[in-house]
């Protein structure tokens, strides 16, 4: 192999092992697997690295330069130094939905698509950090908008019986929120039996703020509130998913969440679970990423017209 | 009979059309409308079966026009042609037009080619032949390049319009010249040329139109069409030739051009082929564009077809230079007349009943190999037996009957893979000048011998015997080229290779070194954590240890004192003991300590910090001989009973330092900590310091803990440390019923780490024995790992039949599949809740037969662990036809391998068989995939896969009475069962007594 190519694959290993973080063992060899597989783009400024309505079969790493990102609707942000590029449409698998331009230089690592997935596939505690990662931006972005970006990504609310739940509903019900609706039926199917029906009465708190987050709740029936700093962020009803996809979030509960309106069901599932069905099912690990990126999306207007951009949301890391 | 009665209820349903059918699929099309992730292949399939749609149309389309899965009426002679012909609705329209043009071109040719034969044979001696060839071979070579240049300037379709209405012209204007031998020289060379460009041409029209797996099913009836009409032709010329000259023939075969000319205008000239941008000024020859792997396909492609023709045309040459001394000259052209009507009717029958077959059989690699073998087998008896008229008409009645029909397909789709920006330069290359090349080359040769006298039947024979033995090693060396086409074609757009682990060298140290004087402390420790791992820690400045961040000089410590380097860091280190950190302190200590710096050790012992304290012990009596446990400083920590914060801190501290030394003497103490502890409930550190110290007393501990997520990787580690026992271990606990399921669920991947013979062994068996689904398919990935990327052989035949059981589970699914969902559209209606968890079940169903299929995918990788199986499959789901058709073809090459041809045919058919929409109502070794609704449940409540039956269960007991007594005989068979779904559906299916 030429000295050059050696160089330029120490260079990516040691930018990924950068960029990734956490603990050596893992990093060093998802970032060495990883740096295989990219590939050195430069782009001289001006130059556009993709535009809306292509297809999103690959996404890039920013080494160095800056990119800026085009919403054709309205809106821009600027990337810099270790940002991915372009991730949120190849997890969605949808066409470009922006067009990405360099404004100045700009060195880029690309990964292909496949090569993405394989390497989520292969190292689940990768995959499961890049589950938690975006998990706890969206809530950090959830929180810092104060909740009003639960209502756009809240599910459609649907009936759900009020008698017992049987298998059949109770997989309904869960195929009905994200991550379970992109997710193979029998990813659901295999969860279905831990999941645990919870009765709860009017004002009773399912969660309290600061309390180790341990579940999942899909609310069944019912109202659930969810309270921080003595206001209500949003309120949740039949078949959404308690907090949104910041629920996978590994932290503690970051609001209360209580019972109102009423009586109330929902469905438990613990994350050990849900981790389990990952492990099994990758589609599951996809579909929670997918979804995750998907409302993170959804917030985006939010975040612009509040300016809201801590360090940490800005930069979409895996 | 009842399946088919069921089929037709659920064609018709309230009376609607068939077209109405696909929009009552509302749950899939929910599916898809909320972006359903769900692997494509089994929609496509699927899809396919209930409404019938092309595989080419079904993937991403809406399927504007549905046909039925099975016909009716009108439509039943339309089904029998398409399933004779292997062609499907779509392919029918231009496979049928390409038919009718290529039957009057080589119709119209053979007419023609009679008479020139005739006239010129009455007219010259045989020997005259070679100089014919060799000059139709110069002429060529002027007349190809001009060729490909029209093609590329009006398209092919318009070339080939012109060269058509120019034959006829040519031929006409030859027709009222005077008789002479000019005369017939002009006509055998105008004859020869226009047979090569009109051919040629032909063939860059129809390859535009379909891709290599519709190449594959439509180009045999296709070029049955020049089967027959070279039959039609040459029948045509000897009824002609009773009521005409000979002369009269060439006005016939004029209109016959003429008539083909009116019948392509209605082939499309629309490519439906991307075409490929040229950048502007770019002018590339074939060899400049192509890649190495191109380069040598087409070379070897060349090679083929001029021994192809070389081997023919001796074999022309032995046969007319026999009947020129046989026959008397004025019944040669009746002779001719005669014989080529024989060869072209078997060809003809060779076409229409074996051809498709063979081809689908042994494929485009195998096809291509069997017209040289049988020419070797003819020229071996002819040899043998001696040369007369009889061996002479064999050889080249093998010749006539196969090379334009099973060869020509053959020939024609070894073109298809290349790119298009080569194909049409290398077709008409290789078809006319190369072509001609050889011919002009046999041609001397030929001359040569007949003016030595040695140009006897004998010597020929012996020459097409050469030749022919030639042409099957390079037809069998076309194979790797081919697959290598394909392998670029469905890796386009992704990396071909993965780079390999590099080392570093100069440059990349530099880099790295750069790293490291940078303030960001995550590219520092990026840089130190490389420098580590790739056992260059020696190159660690010790300066790094001014660096301001508390998290890079914890990174560098133990980096500077594992280096061994010149200890230029120790004063800075011990300038760190006095740290405002904690951490960056004990880090400085265990630092000097590996460096044997007893003082600092024993001068931490009275450190205030319990946890500095702890970490002087360990360094301590870690310099010491014997068991630690033997040590006061250590018993004290270990038998001190408060549970005082100190004592938890001075033990957590302890694990922490034997986790981070590897000194195995600790297990003891380890050991003697935990004994009283239950082994699943110990917190991280302790199992990571086990982990390290990777000691075979903690092998039953480290199985068990397999089961819980925290620590998992470092005890898996630990396991491969230890080696053979812990194989031991792992198998025991695999096959012990009393194994707990999660921990049993991690066994298969932790067991691939050890990348042995033996682990892919167990494996296997697992893939082979086990009854759990999931732990199967833990053992598949595994095995894949052990395959694909550690290179560990494993028993390809054993791996087949897993492959060849999974694609049969597919196709069960698919039956199953089709067989319940017709239930949802029929009357009466189920109610809600039946109908819900039919629906659920349905998704199962579907959800099952795409993970079989993915898994006969991924035992196809395990059998063939050098190719990207991966890319392959997902190629199949590609919106582009070509890039599918791609690897439907390479799918079919690669497994033509021994012991193959079972599974291959069972892949063939999951993919890209154009009855697919039957599958499901077909049979495969014996077993019918589909039946009534009521079958179908029948069988669900007996499947082996226990949430199927559940499901299944739970519906039938809602369906009610149908299904009363099934329900009562499946819960008494399997009380797992009955209680599950008790269980899951509050629903009390105890089996009532019988009589009662």
């Amino acid at each position: 192999m030429a000295s050059d190519s050696v160089s330029s694959q120490v260079a990516r290993e040691l930018f990924l092992r950068a960029f990734i973080g956490g603990n050596p063992d893992v990093v060093g060899d998802t970032a060495a697997r990883i740096a295989k597989r990219v590939e050195d783009l430069w782009l001289p400024a001006s130059k556009t690295l993709y535009t809306s309505g292509e297809p999103a079969d690959e996404h890039f790493f920013l080494v160095e330069g800056e990119i800026e990102v085009r919403d054709p609707r309205g809106g821009a942000r600027r990337l810099g130094e270790r940002s991915i590029v372009g991730i949120l449409d190849v997890m969605q698998e949808r066409p470009r939905i922006r067009t990405a331009t360099a404004t100045r230089d700009t060195h880029l690592l690309r990964l292909r698509a496949n090569d993405w997935f394989d390497v989520l596939e292969d190292d689940f505690e990768f995959a499961r950090g890049a589950v938690h990662n975006v998990a706890r931006g969206l809530t950090q972005l959830h929180i810092a908008l104060e909740g009003r970006g639960f209502e756009v990504s809240k599910t459609r609310p649907t009936r759900v019986r009020t008698g017992p739940l049987s298998f059949v509903d109770r997989t309904l019900l869960l195929r009905a929120v994200p991550p379970f609706r992109r997710a193979s039926v029998q990813a659901a199917v295999d969860l279905v039996p831990h999941a645990r029906v919870r009765e709860l009465e009017e004002d009773e708190v399912l969660v309290a703020r600061d309390s180790p987050k341990k579940s999942i709740f899909v609310v069944a029936n019912g109202s659930i509130a969810v309270e921080r700093g003595g206001s209500t962020l949003a309120t949740f009803g039949p078949s959404s998913l308690l907090f949104g996809l910041g629920s996978f979030a590994p932290e503690p509960w970051a609001a209360t969440a209580r019972v109102t309106g009423g009586p109330a069901r929902v469905l438990e599932l613990d994350l050990e679970d849900i981790y389990d069905a990952m492990e099994e099912h990758f589609d599951l690990v996809k579909a929670a990423i997918s979804q995750l990126s998907a409302e993170r999306e959804s917030l985006e207007p939010f975040e612009m017209a509040d300016g809201v951009t801590p360090s940490s949301l800005t930069r979409q890391r895996a | 009979m009842q399946a088919e009665q069921e089929w037709d209820d659920q064609q018709k349903p309230n009376g609607r059309h068939d077209g109405e059918l696909a929009n009552q699929d509302r749950p899939r099309e929910r599916n898809r409308e909320d972006g359903d992730t769900q692997p494509k292949l089994l929609v496509l399939n699927v899809d396919r079966e209930v409404f019938g749609c092309a595989l080419a149309d079904s993937v991403h389309a809406t399927c504007d026009s549905v046909e039925p899965a099975r016909p009716r009426g009108h439509s039943v002679m339309n089904h029998a042609f398409r399933r004779l012909l292997r062609l499907r609705k779509d392919e029918q329209g231009p496979a049928l037009r390409a038919f009718a043009v290529l039957f009057f071109v080589i119709g119209a040719h053979t007419i023609l080619e009679t008479a020139r034969d005739a006239l010129f044979l009455s007219k010259m001696p045989p020997s005259r032949l070679t100089v014919m060839y060799m000059a139709l071979a110069a002429i060529t070579l002027v007349t190809s390049t001009q060729l490909a240049r029209l093609s590329r300037r009006f398209g092919a379709r318009n070339g080939l319009v012109a060269s058509l209405v120019f034959g006829a012209w040519a031929t006409t204007l030859i027709r009222f010249q005077s008789q002479s031998s000019w005369r017939v020289t002009a006509l055998y060379l105008f004859t020869g040329v226009l047979a090569g460009m009109l051919v040629a041409q032909f063939w860059l029209v129809v390859g535009r139109m379909f891709t290599v797996s519709e190449g594959r099913r439509v180009f045999g009836p296709i070029a049955a069409g020049g089967v027959l009409g070279a039959a039609f032709g040459s029948s045509l010329a000897v009824g002609l030739l009773m009521v005409m000259s000979v002369d009269g023939l060439l006005l016939v075969a004029a209109c016959g051009f003429v008539i083909a000319a009116m019948l392509l205008t209605l082939v499309p000239q629309e490519s439906r082929e991307p075409v490929e941008v040229v950048p502007v000024g770019q002018s590339l020859s074939v060899r400049q564009r192509a890649t190495a792997g191109e380069r040598a396909y087409v070379g070897r492609m060349a090679m083929f077809v001029a021994l192809a023709t070389a081997t023919a045309l001796v074999a022309d040459y032995l046969f007319k230079s026999t009947a020129a001394e046989v026959v008397p000259k004025e019944r040669l052209g009746a002779f001719f007349a005669q014989s080529y009507a024989v060869l072209n009717v078997l060809a003809l029958v060779v076409q229409l009943f074996f051809a498709s077959r063979l081809l689908s059989r042994i494929g485009v690699v195998g096809a291509v190999m069997f017209l040289p073998l049988l020419m070797v087998l003819a020229g071996s008896g002819a040899a043998a037996v001696g040369v007369g008229l009889a061996s002479v008409l064999l050889v080249r009645g093998v010749d006539g009957s196969f090379r334009h029909s099973i060869h020509r397909v053959a020939t024609e789709l070894l073109y298809l893979p290349l790119p298009s920006r080569l194909r049409d330069g290398a077709h008409v290359l290789i078809e006319t000048v190369i072509a001609r090349v050889a011919q002009a080359a046999s041609a001397a040769l030929i001359f040569a011998l007949v003016t030595v006298g040695w140009a006897t039947p004998r010597v020929l024979v012996f020459v097409i015997l050469a030749l022919a033995l030639a042409w099957f090693v390079t037809a069998a060396l076309v194979r790797s080229p081919y697959l290598d086409l394909f392998r670029d074609a469905l890796s386009r757009g992704t990396l071909d290779q993965v780079s390999p682990d590099v080392d570093l060298d100069m440059a990349s140290v530099e880099r790295v070194i750069e790293a490291l004087s940078s303030r960001d402390p995550v590219r520092v420790i990026a840089a130190l954590q490389l420098l580590d791992q790739k056992a260059r820690a020696r190159l660690v400045p010790a300066l790094i240890l001014f660096h301001e961040s508390d998290v890079v000089l914890r990174a560098a410590l133990p980096i500077l004192a594992r280096s061994g380097g010149s200890g230029a860091w120790v004063p800075l280190a011990e300038r760190l003991l006095t740290h405002e950190s904690e951490p960056v302190r004990i880090e400085a200590l265990r630092a000097l300590a590996v460096v044997g710096r007893k003082d600092v050790i024993e001068q931490a012992l009275t450190d205030e910090s319990p946890i500095m304290r702890t970490h002087a012990v360990y360094q301590l009596v870690s310099r010491e001989e014997g068991s630690p446990m033997a040590r006061p400083l250590v018993r004290a920590i270990v038998d001190r009973d408060a549970a005082t914060t100190t004592v938890e801190v001075e033990r957590s501290t302890l694990l922490t330092a034997i986790a981070e030394g590897n000194d195995p003497r600790w297990a003891d103490v380890i050991l003697a900590m935990f004994e009283r502890s239950p082994l699943e409930d110990l917190p991280a550190e302790v199992v990571r310091a086990m982990a390290n110290l990777g000691d075979v007393r903690f092998l039953p501990l480290f199985v068990r803990r397999l089961g819980v997520r925290e620590g998992r990787a470092r005890v898996r580690e630990a396991m491969v440390r230890v080696g053979a026992p812990a194989v031991a271990a792992l198998n025991e606990a695999l096959w012990d019923p009393e194994t707990d399921r999660h921990v049993r669920l991690h066994i298969p991947r932790t067991i691939s780490r050890f990348k042995t013979a033996e682990t892919a062994e167990i494996l296997l068996r697992v893939l082979e024995e086990s009854k759990d689904g999931h732990l199967r398919y833990k053992a598949l990935r595994g095995l894949g790992r052990l395959a694909s990327h550690d290179g560990v052989r494993v028993d390809r035949m054993r791996v087949l039949a897993r492959l060849k059981h999974n694609l049969l589970e597919h196709f069960r699914m698919l039956g199953l599949s089709f067989s319940l969902r017709g239930r949802l559209l029929k009357q009466p209606v189920l109610d809600p809740d039946a109908a819900a968890s039919l629906e659920l079940l349905l998704d199962l169903v579907d959800s099952k037969g795409a993970q079989a299929l993915e898994r006969a995918f991924r035992l196809l990788q395990i059998a063939h662990p050098r190719e990207r199986i991966d890319r392959t499959y997902q190629a199949l789901s590609s919106p582009d036809r070509r890039v599918r058709a791609s690897a439907v073809e390479f799918l079919d090459a690669l497994t033509l391998r021994r012991g193959e041809a079972e599974e291959r045919e069972l892949l063939r058919r999951a993919i890209d068989d154009p009855t697919q929409s039957a599958i499901a109502q077909s049979t495969i070794d014996g077993v019918v995939f589909t039946s009534t609704y009521d079958e179908a449940v029948a069988r669900l409540l007996e499947d082996t896969d226990e949430t199927l039956a559940l499901l299944a269960t739970h519906h039938a007991s809602l369906v009610g009475a149908r299904f009363k007594d099934l329900v009562n005989r499946t819960v008494k068979r399997r009380p797992s069962i009955g209680e599950a779904s008790a269980r899951l559906f509050g629903s009390d299916l105890t089996p009532e007594p019988h009589g009662v």
